[in-house]
């Protein structure tokens, strides 16, 4: 590109009013050419841009983990829980049902049939009034109690004296 | 989404997001911060990323966004942390002097715009994108973008100037 051209884009380019393109020929005619000395500063500027655009980035971005692993980890467990206090219920469930069908009505205990359940209560009543009345003949002596109980009557006359006294 | 298109995607434009905010924070190290928080901003509302008309765009409004807010953050508070990258990326002295001399000096040049200026200058001649990119970037009319941008120049070529004729005149 001849000089003049290349003075005229230059002064545009301190316009702010060349387009890209132009930027472009411009940055390559002072990095490649030589370039006469009342343009020398100028060869740096560029020279400083074209270095620039090589700078790069050391680091290297890694997008954190996304927590929704953690989400499903979290689902799974509930699940298991869920499930686990379900079965747990259908097993509580299970051993009661079974006992309830043995007994249908809970007045009748374990018997099915109602006239067997009365004799058996029956019985069982018996047996515990017998045993009663076994401790209650052992309680015979306490008539000897109540006899000598008697013989402290005197102790009225006594009582009798002691109130004269105080009058 | 999946991670690898997103990373296809994003690689993209990443080293642009790195370099705007480099442009502006100088730091390497919070340059590599700011990248990286405004990756993770995108990939957080990756469900909204096919909302957006022009993800690159997006990304690079938010990234001078997160750098603004970080600059004022540091204005804010009374002590100035002075960045220094520690790495040596020059490995030569010689090399060294010659960048002392000439690419360093346009650095410096530049790190002196106003911040806006400067991601003006890095958005156009770094990056070359054009101006109606720019102004939608940024979020400003394409005039605006247009003035700032030769207003950044002239101050380049004006310190330019003056440090080429350094001893002369």
């Amino acid at each position: 590109m001849e000089l003049a051209k290349i003075e005229k884009l230059l002064e545009a380019y301190f316009e702010g009013s060349t387009t890209v393109a132009e930027e472009a020929a411009l940055r390559t005619y002072f990095t490649n050419a030589d370039v006469p000395p009342h343009l020398a500063p100028y060869k740096n500027l560029f020279a400083y841009y074209e270095q620039q655009q090589q700078l790069t980035s050391t680091h290297t971005v890694q997008p954190p983990r996304s927590s929704q692993r953690y989400l499903w980890m979290g689902v799974a467990a509930s699940i298991v829980v869920i499930v686990g206090i379900f079965l747990a219920a259908m097993v509580g469930t299970e051993s009661t049902t079974s006992r309830v069908v043995i007994t249908e009505d809970p007045a009748m205990g374990t018997y099915q049939d109602p006239e067997e359940a009365l004799r058996k209560t029956k019985e069982v009543l018996n047996l515990v009034s017998s045993y009663m009345h076994q401790g209650k003949q052992d309680l015979v002596y306490l008539h000897e109690f109540e006899q000598a109980k008697k013989g402290l009557v005197y102790l009225n006359e006594f009582e009798n004296t002691k109130n004269s006294l105080i009058k | 989404m999946k991670e690898s298109v997103f990373i296809t995607l994003t690689n993209g434009f990443k080293d642009k997001l790195y370099r705007l905010a480099k442009r502006l924070l100088v730091s390497t190290e919070e340059a590599e911060d700011a990248t990286q928080e405004v990756l993770l901003k995108l990939w957080r509302n990756k469900k909204q990323i096919g909302t957006y008309k022009n993800v690159e765009a997006f990304a690079m409004t938010m990234t001078k966004n997160y750098c603004y807010d970080k600059l004022k953050a540091k204005e804010n508070q009374n002590l100035k942390i002075v960045h220094t990258n520690y790495t040596d990326q020059v490995p030569t002295l010689q090399q060294q002097l010659e960048a002392k001399d000439s690419v360093d000096w346009i650095e410096k040049i530049i790190d002196k715009l106003p911040k806006k200026q400067r991601v003006i200058v890095q958005l156009r001649d770094v990056e070359q994108y054009d101006n109606a990119e720019i102004a939608a970037m940024l979020e400003i009319n394409e005039s605006a973008v247009r003035a700032a941008l030769s207003r950044a120049r002239k101050a380049i070529r004006e310190e330019l100037v003056k440090k080429h004729m350094y001893g002369v005149s």
